[in-house]
């Protein structure tokens, strides 16, 4: 006889078990397998027949950290700044958000629909809206700062260093309202007495801001930040759809870079040495974080 | 008093502010879609058009074959979202309400998948489906199966840590009552606290159908032009046509049109749903 413990537990393991399964088929075994080709030279003329790929060692590393040190270091760097950017234009514009809807008025709930929009847009369709926008020649965006006379002659938003500015735009505008939206579920479940007591105490509505709101988001903002790092380092969609499938340098992210030598190139041994690379960087960031996070509240 | 009056009109400085930001992007996505191309390829385009092009919302079905696109982008989307839901309730309520063996390994393991770059993953699963045909004789590239499966396993992760949240957020008890009715713990799940999870459900149902509808990388590789989706139609429109961005944007409009008309319906939920689950740390 089993006790209810022990049915317990079975029963959470038969819930469960369709989520490992699937996890394991699509997300563990082939980023395990990725990580054993990065050791294979993989390429065009192995591909038909993959397991005859030689063994090549730390090959495939030594190029990614050497020969295409040059490629590879700068890439990571326009994906750091990339991701930093957008993480700090999301938190402003979501905080902005939240704290401006937090009181309640008339057509609350129609505005708060509103901010939404970016996020349920599909990304495909605003993303390719927003490269429309940026056109050097026919974009809106060339046309509104040429008639404000901010500019003399057109900008190249789509290539050149501008892109990255760009593709830093297109990623905040998309994902900016899931900030909105959470920041201002966690502002709601701050008392209004906490408010009251420190407006008696004479504290102005930005002093409230810094000293009541800020640390009771923090929790929230903290999570928010590391979701939105790792879906940026991750991001795929956003430079390819903007720069149409051919970044600049500066536009030329580790994702797309990785998947123009792997798809492009055929040189997959390598592509997959270079993801291992990123994924230990984005391993490294996030520990860098809790740990900060951490320091900080002890 | 000055001082208040101060504030208020900052705040609806800022709401207006953020109202622009969103909303002229879209009204330009919307005024593109019926301009005459003379009117879109010019450097000088007209914030108000002064005449209207229907037609292009009739042109888009006929040079790139979006409506089979449509099809296959619905079947696949609908098919992963209800697994996608199902599998996230199911797990997200095991994480939550059980304590085993093995509990935060899982837990964690679903997140840290979250780190994995798709790109490294992308041709190994490629391989993976090649060799299952090769042995097993299953087709999974170019077919619905394959991609409901990818689409479903993407986003698992995220959907089973909004359920667990979810789920934390209802009281034990009342599982516990049920299970003193005399329900099984099948019967207490499926009677008594899927009821009550229901914002949340929809939440992440319409999270995975948006996931699908969007997604490009996996899309370019797992597919074939029968199964083709609609995130890869918009951008064959701008292969195909050149210089009809009219086109393109009513083609975008096409592909967002369902999405956006779930969500006015769902909005109310979706809010409740982040509201009690994704927020938890």
């Amino acid at each position: 006889m089993l006790n209810i413990e022990q049915k317990r537990s079975r029963f959470a393991v038969k819930l469960i078990l369709p989520a490992i399964l699937l996890s394991m088929f699509v997300h563990i075994i082939p980023t395990l397998w990725g990580i054993f080709i990065s050791f294979r030279k993989l390429n065009i003329y192995y591909i038909r027949d993959w397991t005859s790929a030689p063994f090549v060692g730390l090959e495939n590393y030594q190029r990614t950290m050497s020969s295409l040190s040059g490629v590879f270091w700068e890439s990571l760097f326009y994906t750091m700044i990339f991701v930093v950017f957008s993480v700090i234009g999301c938190l402003f514009l979501g905080v902005l958000g939240a704290v401006l809807l937090n009181k309640d008025f008339p057509g609350r709930n129609i505005v708060r629909g509103i901010f939404l929009i970016p996020y349920i847009l599909p990304g495909v369709v605003a993303l390719t809206n927003l490269r429309f926008m940026l056109l050097q020649d026919w974009g809106i965006v060339n046309f509104v700062l040429r008639n404000l006379g901010l500019i003399q002659e057109n900008i190249s938003w789509l290539t050149g260093p501008m892109a990255l500015v760009s593709i830093i735009i297109g990623n905040i505008w998309i994902r900016w309202p899931f900030w909105f939206i959470t920041l201002l579920a966690g502002l709601q479940g701050i008392s209004g007495d906490v408010y009251e007591a420190a407006r008696v105490d004479g504290a102005n509505p930005w002093q409230c801001f810094l000293k009541i709101t800020l640390p009771a988001l923090k929790p929230v903002i903290v999570i928010l930040s590391v979701l939105t790092a790792l879906w940026s380092f991750n991001n795929f969609n956003v430079p390819f759809i903007l720069t149409g499938g051919s970044p600049s340098k500066q536009a030329d992210i580790l994702s797309i870079n990785i998947w123009s030598r792997s798809f492009k190139n055929w040189d997959f041994g390598t592509g997959a040495a270079m993801s291992v690379v990123m994924m230990i960087c984005m391993l490294l960031l996030i520990m860098l974080y809790i740990r900060v996070t951490r320091l900080e509240e002890s | 008093m000055k001082k208040r009056h101060f504030y208020t009109f900052l705040r609806i400085l800022g709401i207006c502010f953020l109202l622009l930001i969103v909303l002229f992007p879209v009204y330009w996505l919307v005024i593109t879609s019926v301009k005459f191309p003379t009117d879109v390829h010019t450097p000088d385009p007209k914030l108000i058009p002064e005449r209207i092009r229907l037609e292009n919302y009739l042109d888009i079905w006929k040079t790139v074959p979006l409506g089979r696109y449509f099809k296959n982008s619905t079947i696949i989307a609908l098919s992963s979202m209800f697994f996608a839901t199902l599998v996230a309730v199911f797990a997200g309520y095991a994480l939550s309400k059980f304590r085993f063996k093995g509990r935060k390994t899982v837990g964690m393991t679903f997140l840290a998948t979250q780190m994995f770059p798709g790109i490294l993953f992308l041709l190994p699963y490629y391989l993976i489906f090649i060799l299952i045909k090769n042995s097993l004789g299953i087709t999974l590239v170019g077919t619905y199966p394959g991609l409901i499966i990818t689409y479903t396993a993407f986003v698992t992760p995220f959907t089973i840590w909004v359920m667990r949240g979810y789920f934390d957020t209802i009281p034990t008890e009342l599982e516990e009552a049920a299970l003193i009715d005399g329900c099984t713990f099948f019967q207490a799940f499926v009677k008594v606290i899927l009821p009550t999870a229901i914002p949340g459900i929809i939440t992440i149902a319409m999270l995975s159908f948006m996931k699908s509808w969007n997604e490009v990388l996996f899309a370019t590789v797992l597919t074939d032009s029968d199964t083709r989706t609609l995130a890869l139609g918009i951008y064959e429109f701008q292969q195909e046509f050149k210089t009809s961005w009219n086109l393109v944007m009513a083609a975008g409009v096409v592909i967002a049109a369902p999405v956006m008309v779930f969500f006015t319906f769902l909005q109310k939920y979706l809010v409740s749903g982040f509201t009690s689950g994704a927020v938890k740390g």
